[in-house]
Order: C-alpha cells, then sequence, then structure tokens
C-alpha cells in the first residue's frame, strides 16, 4: 500500500563478540600435552628412584643380618671347641658349666640363623644343628673315655667322630657365611650405585625436565599471546567491517533516496514531458553513482586480494592529467583546477585507465575537501629516474598523526568537519593500491587548515629503456 | 500553507524535496548546512523545519541543539531525515527534541504526508 510508512527498521550491525574468543592451534595442544607429559615424567622419576632406593637399602639390610647371624654362629662354633678342650683338661664342675654355657649358644646362634634366614639357611640351620648333636654325643663318649682311662678309645673317638662332626660344622657354616657375604657386598654395592646414579643423574634429569617444562611454558605463552593478538585484530577488523557496513549504506541510501523518489513522481504525478526527461536524467545520475560506487569495492578487493593484473602500454600522463582536469572543470565548475605539466615528461609505461583512476580520485578527493571555489592544483614533474605528481588544494587539511591512515580502507577520516563530506573511504586505497602495483609509492603532506598536498612517484626505467630501444 | 525551512547538503536530494513539495501549498525554504538554515530560520521564524543529520559545518543535532536554545525558536518543530537510522538513533532523535524522523531512501508522498501530520498537530506539540 502507497500509505506504508517508508521502511525505518534499524541497520543491523555485526557484532565483534561473534568472533570466537579463543583460537586453539595444534601447536598449544601439543605443547599442553607436552608440558602435562614432562610433569608426569618428572615425578614418575622421583617415585621410581626413591622406591628402588627403598627396596635396595632393605635387602642390604637384611643380607647385612643373615651375614652377621652366620659371623656369631662361626664364633660360637669356636667357643664351644676351645670349651671343650679346656673341660677334656681340667674335668671341673666350673669347666663343666662353661662348656654348657658354650653349648647353649651355640644352638641359639644357630637358631638365629634360622629366624633371619631364609628356607635355604632353616635348612642349612637344621643341618648343622643334626651334626652338632652328634658332636655333642661324640664329645661326652669322649670325656667318659678319658675319665674311664683308655687314651685309645678317647684316641680314636676324637679322630674318628668329633673332630669330623665339627670340621663338617664349620665347614657348613664358613660355606654358606661366604655366600652371605657375597650377596651382602653385592646389595651393597647395587645400593651404592643407586645412590650415586641418585646423586648425578637426578640433577641432571631434572634440569633437562624443568628446561622442557619452561620451554614448553614459553610456548602456551606465545601461543596464547598470539591467539589474543589474532582476536584483537579480528575485533578490529569486525570493527571496521561494521562501520564500513554503515559508510557504505549511507553512500547506498543517499543515491537510492533520488533513484526512489524521482521514479514515484514519474509514476504517480501528472508530470510535463520536459519534467519527466529530467527526473529521468537525476534517476540515470543517481544509478551511475551506485554503479560507480560498486566498481569501486570490486576494484580495491580484486586489487587487495592480487587478483587484478596492469597494462603495460606507453603511457601520457601529462594527457591523462590534462584530460582528467578538463573532464572535472564541466561537473565542478566552481573550483578553479590549475595545470604545471613538466613537458619533459617521457613516455611512461603503464595502465593508462587505472593511472586516470588515481588522478580522478586524487582530484575528486582534492576537489571534495576544499571549500567552495578553492583552488586544486595538478603538477607533473620529472625527476632523474621517476616522475612525480602532485595535487595540492587549500582545503581544511590533515592532522599529521593521519597522514599515513588515511591511505588505509575503511579509514575515512571521522571528524565533525569531515562526516558530512561523502565518501567511502575507498578513494585513497585504490590510489594506494594502483600506485603500489606500479611500483611507486603515495604520500602525503599537510599543513592543517591550510590545504594539503599528495605525491605520487612512478619509476622511470622501463620509459627509459623503451624510450631508448625506440630512439 | 505554512512555511518550512529544508537543510539538505545533497544536491539531489534537495532537488527532490523540491520536485517532492511543488504540488503542496506550502512555501520552502532550501538551505545546504545547519548553519545557513539556523539563519534561515531566525529570520522566517516557520511552522516546521526538516533537517538532514550529516551536513558540513552544522549537523542536523547542532541544529536543533541551536533552534532549541533560541528564545522564540524553541516551539518549531524538527524532524530529521537520515540515512542511517541505526539502534538507539531514535532514542538520541528525541535527546534533540524531534517532532519526528524519515529514513532515506524516502518516498516523496511519504515526506508530504509526514509534513502535514506534523504540521497539523503543532499546537499540540507547543
Amino acid at each position: 500500500m502507497a500509505d506504508r510508512p517508508t521502511d525505518q527498521e534499524p541497520v543491523t550491525e555485526p557484532q565483534a563478540d561473534q568472533v570466537p574468543r579463543e583460537a586453539s592451534p595444534l601447536v598449544t595442544r601439543a605443547a599442553s600435552l607436552g608440558l602435562a607429559g614432562v610433569v608426569v615424567c618428572l615425578a614418575a622419576f622421583s617415585i621410581l628412584g626413591a622406591y628402588r632406593m627403598q627396596t635396595q637399602i632393605a635387602r642390604a639390610e637384611q643380607e647385612q643380618s643373615r651375614r652377621a647371624s652366620y659371623e656369631s654362629a662361626i664364633v660360637a662354633i669356636r667357643a664351644e671347641d676351645s670349651s671343650v678342650v679346656e673341660y677334656l683338661l681340667d674335668p671341673s664342675p666350673e669347666r663343666r658349666a662353661a662348656l654348657g654355657e658354650a653349648t647353649n649358644a651355640l644352638i641359639d646362634a644357630i637358631n638365629a640363623i634360622e629366624v633371619h634366614g631364609s628356607e635355604a639357611d632353616s635348612e642349612l640351620a637344621k643341618g648343622v644343628m643334626s651334626v652338632h648333636d652328634k658332636y655333642v654325643a661324640a664329645s661326652t663318649r669322649l670325656v667318659d673315655a678319658i675319665v674311664i682311662g683308655d687314651p685309645a678309645e678317647a684316641r680314636r673317638i676324637e679322630l674318628v667322630e668329633a673332630k669330623p662332626a665339627f670340621d663338617a660344622m664349620r665347614s657348613q657354616i664358613d660355606a654358606a657365611a661366604n655366600v652371605r657375604a657375597t650377596e651382602a657386598f653385592s646389595a651393597f654395592t647395587e645400593l651404592q650405585s643407586t645412590a650415586r646414579w641418585i646423586l648425578i643423574e637426578s640433577p641432571v634429569v631434572f634440569a633437562i625436565g624443568f628446561g622442557l617444562l619452561f620451554g614448553l611454558w614459553r610456548i602456551l605463552e606465545q601461543s596464547h599471546r598470539a591467539a589474543r593478538e589474532t582476536y584483537r585484530q579480528i575485533e578490529q577488523l569486525s570493527k571496521l567491517r561494521s562501520e564500513f557496513v554503515s559508510i557504505v549504506s549511507h553512500e547506498f541510501r543517499t543515491p537510492l533516496t533520488g533513484i526512489q523518489g524521482f521514479s514515484e513522481m514519474m509514476r504517480d504525478e501528472n508530470l510535463t514531458i520536459p519534467e519527466m526527461r529530467e527526473y529521468a536524467g537525476d534517476i540515470n545520475k543517481d544509478a551511475r553513482r551506485l554503479a560507480r560506487l560498486i566498481t569501486d569495492m570490486l576494484d580495491l578487493d580484486r586489487m587487495e586480494s592480487g587478483r587484478m593484473t596492469l597494462n603495460s602500454e606507453p603511457v601520457d600522463l601529462n594527457r591523462i592529467v590534462a584530460e582528467t582536469a578538463a573532464q572535472f572543470r564541466l561537473n565542478a565548475a566552481d573550483h578553479p583546477i590549475e595545470l604545471d605539466l613538466d613537458e619533459g615528461l617521457r613516455e611512461l609505461v603503464g595502465d593508462s585507465d587505472r593511472l586516470t583512476q588515481v588522478v580522478t580520485n586524487l582530484l575528486s578527493n582534492a576537489i571534495k575537501y576544499s571549500p567552495t571555489g578553492g583552488a586544486v592544483e595538478l603538477r607533473t614533474e620529472r625527476a632523474e629516474k621517476t616522475v612525480t605528481l602532485t595535487v595540492t588544494d587549500h582545503g581544511m587539511g590533515i592532522a599529521a598523526e593521519h597522514l599515513e591512515k588515511i591511505f588505509d580502507r575503511y579509514s575515512r577520516l571521522e571528524t565533525t568537519e569531515t562526516r558530512a563530506i561523502q565518501g567511502t573511504g575507498l578513494g585513497l586505497p585504490i590510489v594506494r593500491q594502483i600506485v603500489q602495483m606500479c611500483e611507486g609509492r603515495v604520500w602525503a603532506t599537510s599543513e592543517s587548515g591550510r590545504g594539503s598536498v599528495f605525491h605520487v612517484q612512478l619509476p622511470l626505467l622501463e620509459a627509459t629503456a623503451q624510450g631508448t630501444s625506440a630512439a | 500553507m505554512a512555511r518550512i525551512v529544508f537543510c539538505e547538503d545533497e544536491e539531489q536530494i534537495r532537488k527532490l524535496i523540491e520536485a517532492a513539495m511543488r504540488s503542496t501549498a506550502h512555501s520552502i525554504e532550501l538551505t545546504v548546512n545547519g548553519r545557513e538554515g539556523l539563519a534561515a530560520i531566525e529570520r522566517q521564524v516557520p511552522e516546521l523545519i526538516v533537517t538532514d543529520l550529516a551536513m558540513p559545518e552544522m549537523g542536523g543535532f547542532a541544529l536543533a541543539d541551536a533552534v532549541h536554545a533560541r528564545p522564540g525558536l524553541g516551539h518549531i518543530p524538527i524532524m530529521f531525515v537520515t540515512a542511517s537510522v541505526q539502534r538507539g538513533d531514535v532514542a538520541r532523535f528525541s535527546e534533540h527534541g524531534a517532532a519526528g524522523y524519515l529514513a532515506k531512501p524516502f518516498s516523496p508522498r511519504a515526506l508530504r504526508e509526514k509534513i502535514d501530520e506534523l504540521i497539523a498537530s503543532r499546537p499540540a506539540v507547543r
């Protein structure tokens, strides 16, 4: 319906918080796993070291006590043997009692072997005990023979029964004690080597481990920082994009207002033929403005993504400047455009359409930012190896801190003075892209409040080569 | 029949406004920015002000504030015409004492209807 209110739904801006907060690259994940791995390894190393040490200490202690019980058995055997001899020399009741004590001590020592030792030890103890019983029996009969006064029998018992029993007992204990001594020594050596290993290796292992931990932590910290930086850049881009959408939407709406308004009047109102013609012309003008805007956006996009190639043809920069100025004089008659062209300028090799775009954008900018009637000067100048084009205006100028930024995409300066001036923020980025593709450079100088100068410097190298070959 | 002062920096849109208002009985004055608009308002004391927001030298909000600050002008209803109505903008319009607003692109018919509506309800605004 015609009385439907004009569409006034708010423009939805892209939201910065739709960007994912954490970028998690593979490196971060690997470094985190590595970090956890190193911590686990270090902990396992410490636990295993302590466990091994403790086991070996226990074994060494056990071996030590087994060895000690055998040694006390050997001492007890000797003591009993000498008690027997002493009693034979002097069979007094005191000596008898001493012998009894020595025998009891030996039995205790053998029992101790059984208590402290393994199954093999207890087998041995049993064997020794039975031999000991024979020895005690032989010794008793030996004493009896001596008391009766039968030296021949005493001698037989001594040689055939008592001594072999004693020797057997003694050699059994000795052999076992030797084995125990070897075992105890090896347990001690093992313990010693473990202790040395822990003393020397663990500082090295821990140093390496902590080095790894530090390195991995640094990697994690860096990737975290990188992620934050990426996020910041995405946020920045998103902000720029949202500003761009808002600028572009403003730029689209102005010509659309003309197109919609004039066409509606042509449809609904009784107009004369000349009025119809005039409005159609207005619609056409606005449509072309929209088309130019879209072309600019697409051009810049193609240039920035490297999808645009430049022609290489002989180009007369003076002619381009003069023609562009003539074009502008038709449309912006209230701005005097002054030309100062170096007649000695050689032909460049370049893309004349794109160079025209450079001159057009700079000139249009100069006019846009000049007060009504402000003169704009275009100047070309040849140096040894370069050609310089300067565009000077007497407009509001640009603050020093913005001289670089104005060439960035979408970063049109928004101040109270410039807000009203139309622009998509694409003109200067396009200029910079083209100039850079021509291996030239562009920069601006300005005195705030007194105007700006844009300088474009293009290399003359190829043109010279061409000139010589042509000459 | 009422006097209306328009402030609009875009030439094409000024032309559209002029064409759209040709068929009405109102007497209009077109100015190119807030400063010129304010001068015209002080001279004419119109029944309605229609202004763009983004204009060189003096924008729509500054113009509205200046008009409201002048004795004898504060009663004049102001309508904002803007190319970007965004979230929160409507609230800002009323902060600056807007009687109405219109978003670009607008239809000439809607412009005329909105103007007639504001002129008709003018005593109530006062």
